[in-house]
């Protein structure tokens, strides 16, 4: 049996628009989440904070002097335009792995969006966490030969 | 310019989606004969779907708190990119199917697009919640609430809608059977990873070698979340006859739960047996797959007590499904598992390995197999023969299972004749090596090729012979309804009608009187207090 109390078939596209226009709001003037620095995922933050902003000297202290290291302090690309999520947290006191979800903007005007999930090693060094043989955003890496 | 492409490009589908719906509306217009609207609910499936996807995203990128860097601008304008076309997509066709819905009632399109939003969102949800489990038990990640509430609301506002507007027809028990379907699947698996922690920690705590799965958390929240979800959408009361998808529905439930108990009990066995013929290594870590193995034979074990319950006891499509099913099954292991003990019981072994728990493995699953082929074709052996040959369910395995073994004997017997032929033709050596699996496969699969074949030919002998004989079915009623249809082509049905109007010839008693009649020459008497079926002498 149909209700005749119903309410007007406008109503829910309008209610449907509000609430989309209210969530871009918020969205376009949400700050990201602050995560301890001394913490794997806080190190992972001000690290990728950093090269978005262009600081890459910045960025190059936060990386660890073991494994392969970067040629260059400047990404090959230059700053990548990305918004950034984490994913997972694992690890323990000497080593910790962080995935985060890269979402970066396509050049292409047709080409939409792209997204990846992107693993950062980092090692607990005098005192602070560093990132371990940064592959992330396209570094060419030298490597010290074992002997 | 980063929305511009996705927007052109939905902005073109939109379109041809609007013309789509025009031209479907002048049709309607024209000829106002229903049909089956598959393709306008079809696009309203595709629309919701994308409206859906995009929703979550947008509130993900707006609300929940896991973004480390940067603006979430590319996700917040590909989730608007792809609202804005689907959105009002979603909401035109929906006005547009519930005005044609109230003019052909028994529209199979709703059931079918209820379905897909069900399988689709349902599976979405159940993913969201294994996720906020996982967040909740690590203290760096934000649980992404947004998307359980998205998901979940989509998922409760069709069951919402379905429930005003119940879907009729066959078909109309699909919705409820794809909910129970997704929701007792992640509720078995949930359970058995939640039983499985728990009886590795018991296990570890008794001094037992074993890994310990991680945390709980997650299998827990799946369990808690598909439990009230299958509940509310198998439990309630079914029609009291069942549909093709049901039967379908309860046959594969049962006969799947019931492999995954009898896999999980072979496992125990094996490990017990091995054990006593001391053929383990260190007794605590002998029984580490227990575990694992108990938590499986419980909840298949539960889930088949439930769903053989509710077959029970009459010959229905169900009940056969499950019997066949289990037949297939049990005979598919008794080949495979035989010719891989052949196999692994005459391989040579150079050094180590010793292979005795693999063998007695094996053999509990020859056995096993053996034993649920034989008890399941026993049982349907044992039916009345008339109506069983023309089940579809008995084709379906008998011409099935003997083209797959047929042609995997064959395939295994062409193996095996190129080593032959090798070595006839000099290049020499030891051929018995590699002539173990094909050799060994060619006879176990051609013998079972060979025993369903001669059950091909005796039923289509015994259809033949049933069904080339004409017969007349004298029906005395007040209104006999589509029983004539019912019928097979060799019938010739007359019908005498009564003066009164006690002698109704309803759906199911129909269907009961085909069965009765059975192929012979019969006169049929309706009353108010049923039906009787006599013998008629034939002329």
């Amino acid at each position: 049996m149909v209700d005749d109390r119903r309410m007007p078939s406008w109503l829910w596209p309008v209610i449907g628009l509000i609430a989309v226009v209210t969530l871009v709001l918020i969205g376009l003037n949400r700050e990201p989440a602050e995560f301890d620095p001394n913490t794997p995922e806080g190190t992972v933050q001000v690290y990728i904070g950093a090269l978005v902003d262009g600081d890459f000297e910045t960025a190059a202290s936060y990386w660890a002097d073991e494994g392969c290291t970067p040629i260059s302090n400047i990404p090959t690309r230059g700053a990548p335009q990305v918004s950034v999520s984490l994913v997972s947290v694992d690890g323990n006191d000497v080593q910790a792995n962080v995935v985060v979800r890269i979402t970066e903007n396509s050049e292409d005007p047709l080409g939409g969006l792209v997204e990846y999930q992107e693993w950062f090693t980092l090692t607990h060094q005098d005192g602070s966490w560093k990132v371990r043989q940064p592959s992330w955003p396209y570094y060419d890496l030298a490597c010290e030969e074992q002997t | 310019m980063i929305v511009l492409g996705p927007l052109l490009f939905l902005l073109v589908v939109g379109g041809l989606i609007a013309l789509g719906i025009r031209t479907w509306r002048q049709r309607e217009e024209s000829g106002r004969e229903g049909g089956l609207d598959l393709i306008p609910y079809l696009l309203m499936a595709l629309a919701v779907g994308v409206a859906g996807f995009s929703i979550a995203r947008l509130a993900r990128a707006s609300l929940t708190p896991d973004r480390i860097a940067g603006r979430p601008i590319g996700e917040l304008a590909g989730a608007l990119a792809g609202l804005v076309v689907a959105g009002p997509t979603a909401y035109l066709l929906w006005q547009f199917l519930a005005k044609r819905r109230k003019t052909f009632l028994r529209n199979p399109g709703w059931p079918i697009y209820l379905s897909i939003v069900e399988v689709v969102f349902l599976t979405a949800f159940f993913v969201a919640v294994g996720q906020f489990a996982d967040a909740l038990t690590d203290s760096a990640l934000a649980p992404r609430w947004t998307d359980l509430i998205v998901y979940g609301g989509i998922v409760a506002f069709h069951w919402w809608a379905e429930s005003r507007e119940p879907a009729t027809e066959v078909v109309g028990e699909l919705p409820r059977l794809v909910g129970s379907a997704v929701s007792v699947v992640t509720l078995a698996a949930g359970a058995i990873g939640t039983l499985s922690w728990l009886f590795s920690e018991a296990y570890e705590s008794l001094g037992g070698a074993v890994t310990v799965p991680p945390e709980p958390a997650i299998p827990l929240a799946l369990t808690l979340a598909a439990a009230p979800m299958w509940a509310w959408r198998w439990l309630p009361a079914w029609e009291e006859k069942s549909t093709p998808f049901r039967s379908l529905y309860l046959s594969f439930l049962t006969a799947l739960s019931l492999i995954v108990t009898t896999g999980a009990a072979v496992t125990i066995v094996a490990v017990l047996l091995s054990f006593l013929f001391g053929q383990a290594g260190p007794t605590e870590d002998h029984f580490g797959t227990y575990p694992t193995a108990i938590s499986f034979a419980l909840v298949g074990g539960a889930l088949w007590i439930h769903h053989r319950r509710r077959i029970g006891v009459a010959r229905g499509g169900a009940m056969r499904g499950y019997q066949y099913g289990m037949a297939a099954a049990g005979l598919a292991g008794l080949v495979g598992f035989t010719v891989t003990l052949i196999d692994l019981a005459f391989e040579p072994r150079l050094a180590g390995g010793d292979t005795g728990e693999a063998l007695i493995l094996l053999g509990c699953s020859v056995i096993a197999s053996g034993l649920a082929w034989f008890w399941f074709w026993r049982k349907v052996e044992e039916a009345p023969r008339a109506e069983e040959i023309r089940a579809l369910q008995r084709r379906m395995y008998l011409l099935g299972m003997a083209v797959t073994t047929g042609l995997t004997a064959a395939g295994s017997l062409i193996a095996a004749l190129v080593v032959v032929f090798r070595a006839l033709l000099g290049e020499g050596g030891d051929i018995s090596e590699s002539l173990r699996i094909p050799l060994s496969l060619t006879v176990v699969s051609g013998l079972a090729a060979w025993h369903l074949y001669t059950h091909v030919r005796t039923d289509g002998a015994a259809l033949r012979k049933t069904e080339a004989r004409p017969f007349t079915v004298t029906i005395v009623c007040s209104h006999p309804g589509q029983i004539s249809t019912l019928f097979p082509k060799e019938a010739t049905v007359r019908v005498l009608y009564r003066a009164d109007d006690a002698g109704v010839i309803d759906e199911s008693m129909a269907d009961a009187i085909v069965s009765e009649v059975g192929g012979r020459s019969s006169l049929v008497w309706v009353d108010g207090g049923g039906f009787r079926v006599a013998a008629a002498r034939e002329t």
